[in-house]
């Protein structure tokens, strides 16, 4: 495994070493074939991550409610228990 | 045969194998819709007794082919129930179009006749101690649950194992309420429920030929149902029509302050509107750019959906996408895979082996463990300015209408539904598929299209959707089973 070079995204290797301490640190265990297969998982959900932040959203967009779903635009939530 | 009512597949074709079992019963009340079964026996021409032995007779000889449940009802409990459904339409105690149809949930939903697994190990042998409230509101409208259907595992994924797709034993029913899907399209419940977080009721409804209905979030409670993701799933029916798609809607609908993001909307009889017609709406599509890359086949079948709508007076017209479009999917996928991953994490630490065998879950929910806080709300960030978007779109139309899909498991697990369907789980807009044509494949499987409207608005999709339906005659066909 190799370290990433400073400012770059990490290789698959250093990925996988990547996802093996973050899964240790968050107390879930790993088996057999994990470590690959679950960077290789890891690997989309960050290029989701990139797709995200790169679109245009204005610095003061805030995320929903989870109350706030399927309401129209700045509706006062009458409807929401 | 346990002594809670519940049998295992085994018993209950030992059961009804039996002398004085189910034995030679005339089917033909199990191909009714509710509606008209409804109809007949208000009318005191249809026996619910007589429609729930022809309900049991094609599980008989057809479940053991479709594989559509994982628990069914004890028999003898069922015919109980339809002789008191007798009983008080005898006494004009009649509750309506569910009383004494036979109907099949998935299961996630709670029971508290009948175990609940999400076909997990993890939960084998779970028996809750109340009813989903689903399960309950579908029972106080008089409706007899005849079994728990089949889904894949804890509900991931576009296929269901274990089931086959009624128009091709050879194929799968799609999913993941694959199950509720094959069953209705089989015949063998009226009508049914599903999931949906990126499109789990509308796949396997277009898979299986049936109609499939997303709800607006917050429009069916989802206390007591096995959730993906809290802010994505939705729960609705799957049915043989339209008109039995609002029956079951108009039952399972309504506030439940045991569900935080239950609404507290008023709940329309969403039959009552339903032969309105659509003469001078305006329907809008995706852009060409989107319907280009269609499959020909589902484009041919949603163009001539399209002529159908503008053969009934509706005018069809291309709206732009959202401008935030190419963020849905990216966002859709980051907030349910966290959202999966913190209720999974008890199972994760502690039971983690006893995920499926083929690991594809259990490594999604440890990658989905390892997304920021700060990148979830990003998604959900970009899911605010979608739906503001989504309803700027919808002030120049109606209706909304994108083509069907087809869907196959993904080996990583990812969901494999099309962004225009899990857009609308992002959303919380209402979604219906309905069937709109067959493939030129031998057997023929079926085809869809999808038609969206603006929240709490189910009552204008369901009239654009019955209107489709009353000018053609994809559902009237039947599986060659």
């Amino acid at each position: 495994m190799t370290d990433p070079a400073p400012g770059q995204p990490p290789t698959d290797s250093s990925l996988g070493r990547i996802v093996a301490e973050l899964c240790a640190l968050h107390g879930l265990q790993l088996g057999p074939g994990d470590v690959e297969a679950v960077a290789a998982i890891y690997a989309e959900y960050l290029r989701f991550i990139d797709t995200i932040l790169a679109a245009p959203l204005a610095p003061e967009a805030q995320p929903p409610l989870h109350l706030e779903i399927g309401q129209p635009p700045g509706a006062s939530l009458p409807g929401r228990g | 045969m346990t002594d809670q009512g519940r049998v295992t597949r085994r018993d209950f074709f030992r059961l009804w194998s039996r002398p004085g079992g189910v034995g030679s019963v005339d089917e033909a009340p199990a191909l009714l819709t509710i509606a008209e079964a409804g109809r007949r026996m208000a009318a005191r021409h249809l026996s619910p007794v007589e429609l729930l032995r022809a309900v049991l007779s094609r599980i008989r000889r057809l479940e053991p082919s479709v594989g559509a449940f994982l628990a069914l009802t004890d028999a003898e409990r069922c015919l109980e129930a339809a002789r008191q459904v007798e009983l008080e339409i005898a006494e004009g105690r009649y509750r309506g179009k569910l009383h004494g149809i036979p109907v099949a949930v998935k299961d996630t939903h709670y029971t508290r006749a009948l175990p609940t697994t999400a076909s997990s190990p993890i939960l084998a042998g779970f028996q809750p101690e109340f009813d989903a409230t689903v399960v309950r509101k579908l029972e106080e409208a008089g409706a007899i649950l005849v079994g728990k259907t089949n889904l894949p595992e804890w509900s991931f994924g576009g296929a269901t194992p274990g089931t086959l797709n009624p128009w091709d034993l050879g194929r799968d029913p799609g999913g993941s309420s694959g199950g509720s899907a094959a069953a209705v399209a089989a015949d063998l419940v009226l009508g049914a429920t599903g999931g949906d977080t990126s499109g789990s009721i509308r796949s396997p409804s277009i898979a299986c030929g049936v109609v499939g209905l997303k709800p607006t979030f917050g429009r069916v409670s989802c206390h007591g149902v096995i959730p993906i993701s809290w802010t994505l799933d939705h729960v609705g029916p799957i049915a043989k029509s339209v008109e039995d798609a609002a029956i079951l809607l108009t039952a399972m609908a309504g506030h439940d302050p045991w569900d935080p993001n239950s609404a507290k909307e008023p709940v329309p009889v969403f039959t009552a509107r339903l032969r309105r017609g659509i003469r001078g709406w305006t329907i809008g599509t995706p852009p060409a750019s989107v319907l280009d890359t269609q499959p020909p086949d589902i484009r041919q079948a949603y163009e001539a959906a399209l002529d159908v709508l503008r053969g009934l007076g509706a005018t069809v017209r291309e709206v732009p996408l959202p401008p935030i479009f190419p963020a849905a999917q990216a966002s859709h996928r980051v907030i349910r895979i966290a959202e999966a991953a913190a209720y999974h994490r008890p199972y994760l630490t502690l039971q983690p082996e006893h995920y499926g065998p083929s690991s594809s879950i259990r490594r999604q929910l440890l990658a989905g463990s390892l997304i920021s806080a700060a990148a979830y709300q990003r998604a959900q960030q970009v899911r605010r300015v979608l739906i503001h978007q989504l309803w700027e779109v919808f002030e120049e139309i109606d209706v909304y209408a994108t083509p069907g899909w087809r869907t196959a498991s993904d080996p990583m697990g990812f969901p494999s539904g099309p962004v225009l369907s899990a857009m609308f789980n992002l959303t919380g807009f209402p979604a219906l598929v309905l069937p709109a044509g067959f493939t030129e494949d031998e057997p023929p499987l079926p085809l869809g299209f999808q038609i969206v409207g603006r929240p709490f608005e189910e009552d204008v999709v369901l009239a654009a959707a019955h209107a489709y339906e009353q000018a053609t005659d994809w559902h009237h066909r039947k599986p060659p089973l």
